[in-house]
């Protein structure tokens, strides 16, 4: 990447009181006017990484350098950098407007100049005309807006956005996650968006950076992130996901649920253990008297009518597989299931494969 | 960034000096004695003047008064005398708490109750009186109920309009002046007077605080008002009625004032003594050794109490400079 | 049974009030007997601002009380911020700490702290009387202002300094005004406390200081002054229409008010 603007390189993070390593030396190159997304489950590190960026915590050793230099020991009012807190942190006995001049003010601009960037601030995240109003009157939605008004006034290079939309409910969610792209793309800044949700990570970002543990696990388009998984931890977070255990017969073949599958991998040995994650909607459900030979035969065990589609729970052997498809079958009855060689995805074992296969294992009961 | 924990610097500070010195010099007053020290005077060989103390050190200096550690002030403490005080005070205390408590919870039950229009108008006026001095409001019902006082003069003119309200009052052993002061029901009466606002104001706030969908919940459940008041507001009151007796009990455990006041000096307390060690009498030790007393059942008290502390506290330290 | 309810009221109204009515009207009662009534008169108001003892009393309460008060506030709030920043285990233990003076009876912190002036050999005086009143007054600061730290946005002040602020400036802009009233309740619960103080002045003054209460305390005991009856008129007259003036219409809008209970809440 070349139009790099904060690069953050082995930043480790162990709090003082109690030795817990938060960050476990984290490594990211973020470029101008990019959307990036720090994912994971709560505990992974994202928020902490989200605030030495901010400068509220201070690592224990690394660097973050931005635009090439290193801003660690800058406190948060030296920073070209804002943030969009959890839940709002607006000042309450500010108005509308008040909040929003908060910056400019602080540096003693013009009162008039700043009165109309406020308003056109407002405009942007379609407030217009709320500038008199009370903190209090707004409802969770407006807060969040003014809460992306007073950081963007400042003009900032990179906005920080910790988790600014779970405190709002699944519509105007939806809806938020939109308006946030679309000021993102119209104010030209660097988005690096903290959430747990994949879908809202799916949705609105350039790149994710999947977190475990302290760790980027992977970094990614939300297509790459979707379709190649390249660990369990990763497979299972993302999206639902059949994950299974097999061996990497050699390039090309793989075996897994005890019969061998044609597919796309190669490069991982003869006989390697490895993980196989397979999207509900590429596993196809063929009647028992179907033709096709040397394919793994199970049951329907549950159905449920999801809207766009069918969910099933298939039985084969000891496994219980999720199967989406539009066409239902009826509980009890006998299936052979196929999946195409590119839709079966080959994952080297990690140190969270057996976590996750043990609660996939979990569904079957 | 790191914490500014500079500012714990001062307020540490302030309360160990203010707080924790104070407490800490009333133990070491109350578990010592100020001794003269035995001595002979003898005459030594120049024809000086001398004082031998019992292990046999010889010193031309008149040997001072001693600090020894001593339980003789604890043994002091139990005699009869003040036993019978310490008693006395709580007995008085008891009752007061009581009192304080039957008249105060109806009170802050009917200003929290729905259909009662502007309760904090109310509530201000009960709290009103205590910005008048509390000494001129005791010294006040003084006024009222001493022998020549107003009641006394009132009964005299009813006595003189209607005759045969004097016979009956007489009859009854009842004399031209009613002695209303100095007794432990005047004491008492002093101190319900002072402190039932303690009383009213932490019930109701716990009161008014209760849910109303909750009695109505009850109400919805088939309970009657009587039922709805001991399953509901009763239980949910508690905490506040736990505030109050504490709010009323300390004071009334050791106030030295209303009861010179109102008891003229005939139902002394275990104050009155307490603030007689720190000045007539001056006994310092013997005080500190009382006011640990008084310390102790007063901590005892409020620790049998408020085993229920309900403290919100925030789920991590918070930074705010 | 409404009416009940409302006689009752009236009652414990009467009870409160009436040696306050008697003050009253003894402070123009024209005879020094409380026994007769000897006709209405000024006379107590116009001798009441000659009489020097009185005058110097009111002097010393009025100012021990603001400075105690001010002093505390600052102290105590400071001190809340404080304890709310570190760890629970050693909060809990200096808020226990905090809390004993409130606790504890008022004999007990006065006879402690006048042996502490002891122990330093401090001589009794306004000084003295100045440092006891702060000590009781700072942990009621302390109380009024920690819910409203707690009532806090946990990130209102890394957002001050997320948008330029300063550290101090974080806290004069954004902290201090969201705090401030629970800084205010504190102050004044602070101002009463102080002024009603008779026990832990009592032992904490000496050298010919002292306030109303201990004038009044000394008076009882020969007979007080009806000039102190008109003092207490003046007072108390001044209080119940400031209060009832600034709380007039908030009890208008809606009979329940909280907040104001809360702010007039007085503990012992």
């Amino acid at each position: 990447m070349d139009n790099v603007i904060l690069s953050i390189r082995d930043v480790k993070v162990v709090f003082q009181d109690d030795g817990f390593t938060a960050l476990g030396g984290v490594s990211l190159d973020i470029g101008q006017n990019e959307f990036v997304t720090l994912l994971g489950p709560s505990g992974c590190g994202k928020t902490t990484l989200l605030r030495c960026i901010g400068g509220f915590e201070k690592p224990t050793s690394g660097e973050i350098l931005y635009k090439g230099q290193n801003i660690i020991p800058l406190p948060p009012y030296k920073r070209a950098i804002n943030t969009v807190f959890q839940r709002y942190a607006l000042f309450p006995h500010l108005n509308v407007a008040q909040n929003v001049a908060f910056g400019p003010d602080l540096r003693g601009e013009d009162r008039k100049k700043t009165a109309g960037e406020v308003s056109r601030m407002l405009a942007l995240v379609g407030l217009a005309g709320f500038e008199k109003r009370k903190i209090a009157s707004l409802s969770g939605g407006q807060q969040q807006r003014v809460a992306i008004a007073r950081a963007l006034i400042n003009k900032p290079d990179v906005l920080l956005l910790d988790e600014p939309l779970g405190a709002l409910d699944l519509k105007l969610r939806r809806e938020m996650q939109l308006e946030l792209k679309r000021i993102q793309r119209e104010s030209g800044i660097t988005f690096i968006f903290v959430t747990h949700d994949q879908e809202e990570a799916l949705t609105m970002s350039d790149r994710i950076a999947v977190m475990r543990a302290g760790e980027i696990l992977q970094l990614g388009t939300p297509e790459d992130i979707y379709n190649e998984p390249q660990n369990a931890f990763v497979a299972d977070f993302i999206g639902d996901s059949d994950i299974l255990s097999g061996t990497m017969i050699r390039d090309g073949l793989v075996r897994f649920l005890g019969c061998d599958f044609r597919c796309v991998d190669s490069g991982f040995g003869e006989n390697a253990e490895v993980d196989i994650v397979l999207r509900p909607e590429d596993v196809k459900l063929k009647p028992a008297d179907d033709p096709v030979t040397g394919v793994p035969q199970g049951v329907v065990e549950s159905l449920l009518f999801k809207g766009v589609h069918y969910e099933m729970k298939v039985r084969v052997g000891e496994s219980v597989l999720l199967v989406h498809s539009t066409h239902a079958r009826s509980v009890g009855t006998p299936v052979k299931l196929t999946v195409a060689p590119e839709d079966i995805q080959v994952m080297h074992k990690s140190d969270c494969s057996a976590d996750v296969l043990q609660k996939h294992a979990d569904r079957a009961k | 960034m790191k914490k500014n924990k500079a500012l714990l610097v001062p307020f540490v500070l302030w309360a160990a000096i203010f707080i924790v010195v104070p407490l800490l010099l009333i133990v070491w007053y109350g578990v010592t004695v100020e001794e003269s020290i035995p001595y002979t005077e003898i005459t030594l060989e120049d024809g000086r003047a001398a004082f031998e103390l019992e292990d046999g050190t010889v010193t031309t200096e008149r040997p001072q008064k001693r600090t020894t550690v001593s339980i003789a002030n604890f043994r002091r403490m139990l005699e009869p005398t003040y036993l019978k005080l310490l008693l006395r005070s709580l007995k008085i205390a008891v009752i007061t708490t009581l009192i304080c408590l039957l008249l105060g919870y109806p009170v802050a039950l009917i200003l929290s109750g729905k259909d009662f229009r502007r309760p904090g108008l109310w509530l201000m006026l009960i709290i009103l009186p205590m910005w008048m001095n509390f000494l001129l409001r005791t010294y006040s019902w003084m006024s009222i109920l001493e022998n020549s006082g107003i009641l006394n003069s009132w009964i005299t003119s009813l006595r003189e309009a209607f005759p045969a309200f004097d016979e009956l009052l007489t009859q009854m052993g009842v004399g031209k002046k009613i002695i209303f002061l100095y007794n432990e029901k005047a004491v008492v009466l002093g101190m319900v007077y002072n402190y039932l606002s303690f009383m009213i104001m932490p019930i109701y706030t716990v009161i008014e605080k209760i849910d109303r969908s909750l009695l109505e919940a009850a109400a919805d459940l088939g309970a009657s008002p009587r039922k709805s008041f001991l399953r509901v507001t009763l239980p949910y009151s508690l905490p506040g009625v736990l505030e109050g007796v504490t709010m009323v009990f300390v004071p009334a455990v050791t106030t030295f004032v209303i009861s010179q006041l109102m008891g003229g000096g005939k139902v002394p307390l275990i104050g009155d003594i307490i603030q007689n060690q720190f000045g007539k009498s001056s006994d310092w030790h013997f005080g500190s050794t009382l006011s640990l007393l008084v310390m102790v059942v007063v901590l005892a008290f409020m620790g049998t109490l408020n085993r229920i502390d309900k403290e919100e506290e925030p789920v991590k330290e918070v930074r705010i400079l | 049974m409404k009416k009940l309810r409302k006689a009752y009221i009236a009652l414990i109204m009467a009870f409160l009030y009436a040696p306050i009515v008697l003050l009253i009207l003894y402070s123009f009662n024209d005879s020094k007997s409380r026994a007769n009534w000897g006709g209405f008169t000024l006379r107590w108001y116009k001798e009441l601002f000659t009489d020097k003892a009185i005058m110097s009393a009111l002097g010393t309460t009025l100012s021990v009380g603001l400075l105690a008060a001010l002093i505390s506030t600052v102290l105590g709030t400071v001190g809340a911020i404080a304890l709310f920043q570190i760890h629970k285990r050693p909060r809990h233990m200096l808020l226990s700490v905090v809390n004993l003076p409130m606790l504890n009876s008022e004999v007990v912190t006065g006879v402690s702290l006048m042996l502490l002036f002891a122990m330093a050999r401090i001589q009794l005086g306004y000084l003295t009387l100045l440092l006891s009143h702060v000590a009781f007054c700072v942990p009621y600061v302390v109380l009024s202002v920690l819910p409203k730290l707690r009532q806090l946005d946990p990130n209102l002040a890394e957002a001050a300094q997320d948008l330029g602020a300063t550290p101090l400036q974080g806290f004069l802009r954004v902290i201090l005004p969201d705090i401030m009233p629970g800084v205010f309740s504190g102050f004044i619960m602070a101002l009463t406390m102080s002024i009603d103080d008779f026990v832990v002045s009592f032992f904490t003054t000496g050298s010919g200081v002292s306030n109303l209460s201990i004038t009044i305390y000394t008076m009882a005991k020969r007979g007080i002054s009806p000039k102190i009856n008109a003092l207490s008129t003046i007072i108390f007259a001044c209080v119940f229409f400031l209060l009832i003036g600034l709380n007039l219409r908030d009890f208008r809008k809606d009979g329940r008010n909280d907040r104001k209970v809360e702010q007039v809440r007085i503990p012992y």
